[in-house]
C-alpha cells in the first residue's frame, strides 16, 4: 500500500507540474521526472496506461525552445480580455452548479488549511487551479504513504480524505477541462496531458473508493 | 473502407480442450482477412503469454481472445494487452473451449472460425473505452507481480453515461428504474453512476431510448456486428444457424450443437425484444435465450420470459411459428429443424439500435407478413399515446418530458399543436406522469403495437388556437389552457382573468402600471 501511495504521489506531482507555467527550470525537471515514470509493466496494470504512454511520448519530443511552450501555455491557459481559451480553474466549470468562484476558493483554502497547508506565492495561483488541486492530492498521497508505515487507522483517514476531495472537486470538472482542451488546437503535450490527467483522476477515484471499502471491511 | 487492424490471440490449449484445428483457423484468417493478425499463444489463459513480445506492436488496435476455458488471468491479460498498445476493455473474449467442446474436429474448427470472425467484427464496431468504463476489483487469485507487494487491481468493463445525449435534465429516469442494483441516480439533472453498486448488467443500455449509455462490448452496434457475422453464409458452411443469447450468470448448456451461435450478454434481460427478432431477418432459423437462475429482480428470468412471450405472440399474429423464438431451446439439436421455411431476409432494414425507430422498423417487418390488428402486451417495446381533447389544455408539458421525442409541441400560424410519432414511443409513461391534467385523464398511454399507426407515421393529436396579447400581439397561451384557467378561477378575480387572458407575460407589468396610473 505504501508503494502504491508513493506511485500515485509521483504521478500527481508530475501532472501538477505540467499545468504550471513552463519555466525552463521547471520544464527540464518535468522531462527528467517523466523518465522515472516511463511506461513499465507495473503501470500497465492500470487503465490510464495508454493515455499516460501518449503523454510520455509527447514529453519525450518537446518543442526545441521552451519559449514556444511558454507562448502556448499563455495562449491556452492565461486569462485574456475575453477569458481563458481553456481555463485550468475549477470555478470556470462549476460556477452555476450552485457554487461561486469565491465560495469554491474559500472551501478549498479551508480544506488545505485543515492539513496545515496555505497557498504559496510561487507559483502564485488561486486555490482552484488544476496544478494546486493536483499538488494537494500528491501531498495527501505522500502523507498516506508515511502513514502506512505507522499503522492503518491514520492511512484509512487519509484515504477517506482523498476520496472526498476527488469526489467533491477533481472528478467533477477535470473531464470537462480535458474535453475543452481536446477541442483546441493545442500543443501535443497539453492535449496528451489533459487526457492523461482525466484518465488518472477518474481511475484514482475508483481505486481509492475500492481501497477505502476494503479497509472499512477489514475494520 | 480499410478494415481496422485486429489481433486474434488464441490460447494454444484450445486445440486440446475442443479439438479445433488452429492451423486451419490461422490459414483461413490469412486468406480472408489480411487486416487480422492471428497468433496462437502458449499459456494465454494463464497470463504467461507475454503478449507484448508476441504482438510486437504490429499496429493492431483491437484484440480478440480465443480462450480454452472459463477461467483466465484477466489482470495479467489486461496488463499485457495495454503494453502491446491495445485497449483491453474492448478486447472480445471467445470461450472456444466452452462453445466448441464435444463437436467433431471439422465442425469445431468451422464454429471457431465463425465465432472468432464475429468477435473481430464486434471489436471493429467498438467505439473504444475510457476510464469511466473501467471498474476496479481485486481478483481472489494472486497476481504474478505480487512480489512487488503492490495491490494490483483488475478491471471489469461497465457502462458510462454520455451527458450530452441524456434527457435526465428533462426529468427522464428510465435507466434508474431499469437498474436492478440501484447504481444509477439523478442528481442536479444528471445521471450519476455508482460504480461500487454497478454489476454491469447492461439493462440501462437498452432502457435508454436516446442511446446515452456506452458499454464497450455490448453496445447495440457491436452486438449487431457480431450477430451479422455469426450468420454470414460466406464464413462457414455450417447450416442452419440459430442465435443463442446467453446470460453471463447462466449455467451454459452442456453441449451446443454446431449450428447454435452463442452471443454472451452480461444479463439476458438487457436484450430488447427486437434483438430476439432481428436475427430471423438476417438468416437465423431460430433464436434462443438462456437466462440465469438468479431469483428476484436481479435475475433476468421473468424479464426474458415476458420478451419471449411478446415475440412469440407477434410471430403467431404474423402467421409464423412461435417456436422461432424461445427460452431454453434444445441446444443439443440443430436449430430450427422442425420449423417450416425461414423468414425472408431483410438485411438492410435491420438495426440493433435501441432507439424506438429501429425497434419499430424490425417489428414492422414481421407485421408486413401478416395483417395484424392493434394489440396490447406488457412486453411490447412500443406504445401508443392518446390525448383526450376534453381534458388536455395544450400546455406541452408531455412533449417536454418525452425522452424519445415521440410527442412534440409546436406553435405556428396562430395555432398550438401536439404531434405524436408512434414509431418513437416506448410507452415509458413520463408524459402521463408529468401532465398537470392527468387527474382528468388527459393522456392515456398503452403498451400496444398498432401496425396501422406505425405505418401512418406522425399524426396530430391536438390543435388549439393561440390567444394573442392585445398589447403587443405576441402569443399568450393556447386557448384551451386559458379556458381551463378561467374555469378554475370561477367567478372570482375578474381583473386577474382579464390580465391573464389578454396580455402576454411581458406586457402584464405594463398593464399593471397603467391600471395603477388610471386609478390615480
Amino acid at each position: 500500500m505504501k508503494a502504491l501511495a508513493r506511485l500515485r504521489q509521483a504521478i500527481y506531482r508530475l501532472l501538477a507540474a505540467l499545468f504550471l507555467y513552463p519555466t525552463e527550470e521547471r520544464w527540464w525537471a518535468l522531462v527528467q521526472a517523466s523518465h522515472l515514470l516511463k511506461p513499465e509493466r507495473v503501470l500497465a496494470a492500470f487503465p490510464f496506461f495508454l493515455p499516460w504512454e501518449r503523454l510520455l511520448r509527447a514529453l519525450a519530443n518537446p518543442p526545441e525552445e521552451a519559449s514556444v511552450l511558454q507562448e502556448e501555455y499563455v495562449r491556452l491557459f492565461a486569462p485574456g480580455f475575453d477569458g481563458c481559451r481553456c481555463a485550468p480553474y475549477e470555478s470556470a466549470y462549476r460556477c452555476g452548479q450552485g457554487a461561486s468562484a469565491s465560495w469554491l476558493c474559500a472551501e478549498l483554502e479551508r480544506e488545505y488549511a485543515s492539513v496545515g497547508l496555505a497557498l504559496s506565492n510561487d507559483p502564485h495561483e488561486p486555490a482552484d487551479h488544476l496544478a494546486v488541486e493536483l499538488e494537494y492530492m500528491a501531498f495527501l498521497c505522500g502523507r498516506e504513504a508515511e502513514a502506512w508505515g505507522r499503522g492503518t487507522e491514520e492511512a484509512r483517514e487519509l484515504l477517506d480524505r482523498e476520496r472526498n476531495f476527488l469526489n467533491r472537486h477533481l472528478v467533477r470538472w477535470v473531464p470537462e477541462f480535458a474535453r475543452s482542451l481536446a477541442e483546441q488546437e493545442a500543443a501535443a503535450v497539453y492535449r496528451a496531458g489533459a487526457a492523461a490527467c482525466e484518465a488518472f483522476v477518474q481511475q484514482d477515484f475508483d481505486l481509492v473508493c475500492l481501497l477505502s471499502r476494503i479497509q472499512e471491511a477489514r475494520r | 473502407m480499410t478494415a481496422q487492424p485486429a489481433a486474434v490471440l488464441i490460447c494454444a490449449d484450445v486445440a486440446r480442450a475442443s479439438r479445433v484445428n488452429l492451423a486451419a483457423v490461422e490459414a483461413w484468417f490469412q486468406k480472408t482477412d489480411p487486416h487480422a493478425v492471428v497468433r496462437v499463444v502458449a499459456g494465454l489463459c494463464e497470463g504467461s503469454g507475454e503478449l507484448d513480445s508476441v504482438l510486437l506492436r504490429d499496429g493492431a488496435e483491437r484484440a480478440v481472445l480465443g480462450l480454452c476455458g472459463d477461467g483466465y488471468d484477466e489482470r495479467e491479460l489486461q496488463s499485457q494487452l495495454r503494453q502491446a498498445g491495445i485497449d483491453p476493455l474492448t478486447a472480445s473474449a471467445v470461450r472456444l473451449g466452452r462453445w466448441c467442446a464435444g463437436l467433431p474436429p471439422e465442425a469445431a474448427t468451422e464454429k471457431a472460425k465463425v465465432m472468432l470472425a464475429a468477435a473481430v467484427a464486434a471489436a471493429r464496431a467498438s467505439g473504444g473505452s475510457t476510464v469511466a468504463n473501467a471498474k476496479p476489483y481485486f481478483p481472489a487469485r494472486g497476481s504474478r507481480r505480487s512480489f512487488l507487494r503492490f495491490p494490483v487491481p483488475a478491471y471489469r468493463v461497465g457502462p458510462s453515461v454520455d451527458g450530452s445525449r441524456c434527457a435526465a435534465s428533462a426529468g427522464c429516469s428510465l435507466c434508474v428504474e431499469a437498474c436492478p442494483f440501484g447504481a444509477l441516480s439523478v442528481a442536479d439533472g444528471r445521471i450519476e453512476l455508482d460504480k461500487d453498486c454497478c454489476e454491469g448488467c447492461g439493462r440501462c443500455v437498452s432502457a435508454c431510448p436516446r442511446e446515452a449509455f456506452h458499454f464497450p462490448g455490448y453496445n447495440p452496434q457491436e452486438v449487431e456486428a457480431r450477430v451479422r457475422a455469426l450468420l454470414d453464409p460466406e464464413v462457414s458452411a455450417i447450416q442452419p444457424r440459430g442465435i443463442l443469447f446467453v446470460c453471463a450468470g447462466a449455467s451454459p448448456p452442456p453441449f451446443l450443437e454446431a449450428g447454435w451461435m452463442p452471443v454472451e450478454l452480461p444479463c439476458a434481460a438487457m436484450a430488447p425484444a427486437h434483438w430476439l427478432l432481428a436475427p430471423l431477418l438476417l438468416g437465423a432459423v431460430a433464436v434462443g435465450v438462456v437466462p440465469c437462475e438468479r431469483q428476484g429482480s436481479r435475475g433476468c428470468g421473468p424479464a426474458v420470459l415476458q420478451k419471449v412471450d411478446f415475440c412469440q405472440a407477434l410471430l403467431r399474429r404474423a402467421g409464423r411459428p412461435a417456436e422461432l423464438v424461445r427460452s431454453h431451446p434444445p441446444a443439443d439439436q440443430p436449430p430450427g429443424t422442425e420449423l417450416p421455411e425461414p423468414v425472408p431476409r431483410a438485411d438492410g432494414e435491420v438495426r440493433f439500435h435501441v432507439r424506438p425507430e429501429a425497434v419499430a422498423a424490425v417489428l414492422l417487418r414481421f407485421v408486413r407478413h401478416g395483417g395484424t390488428s392493434s394489440w396490447e402486451h406488457p412486453g411490447c417495446p412500443l406504445g401508443l399515446v392518446e390525448i383526450s381533447p376534453a381534458a388536455c389544455t395544450g400546455c406541452g408539458m408531455c412533449a417536454t418530458a418525452c425522452p424519445s421525442e415521440a410527442l412534440q409541441y409546436g406553435e405556428a400560424d396562430g395555432e398550438a399543436w401536439v404531434r405524436f410519432d408512434p414509431a418513437r414511443c416506448t410507452a415509458c409513461g413520463l408524459c402521463a406522469s408529468r401532465c398537470p391534467e392527468q387527474a382528468r385523464g388527459a393522456i392515456h398511454v398503452s403498451r400496444r403495437l398498432d401496425p396501422e399507426s406505425l405505418r401512418a407515421g406522425s399524426r396530430q393529436l391536438l390543435q388549439t388556437p393561440l390567444r394573442r396579447c392585445v398589447a403587443c400581439g405576441a402569443p399568450v397561451a393556447p386557448a384551451l389552457m386559458l379556458n381551463r384557467v378561467l374555469e378554475l378561477l370561477g367567478e372570482d378575480g375578474i381583473q386577474l382573468q382579464r390580465v391573464l387572458t389578454q396580455y402576454c407575460p411581458s406586457c402584464r407589468p405594463l398593464w399593471g402600471a397603467r391600471e395603477e396610473a388610471r386609478r390615480g
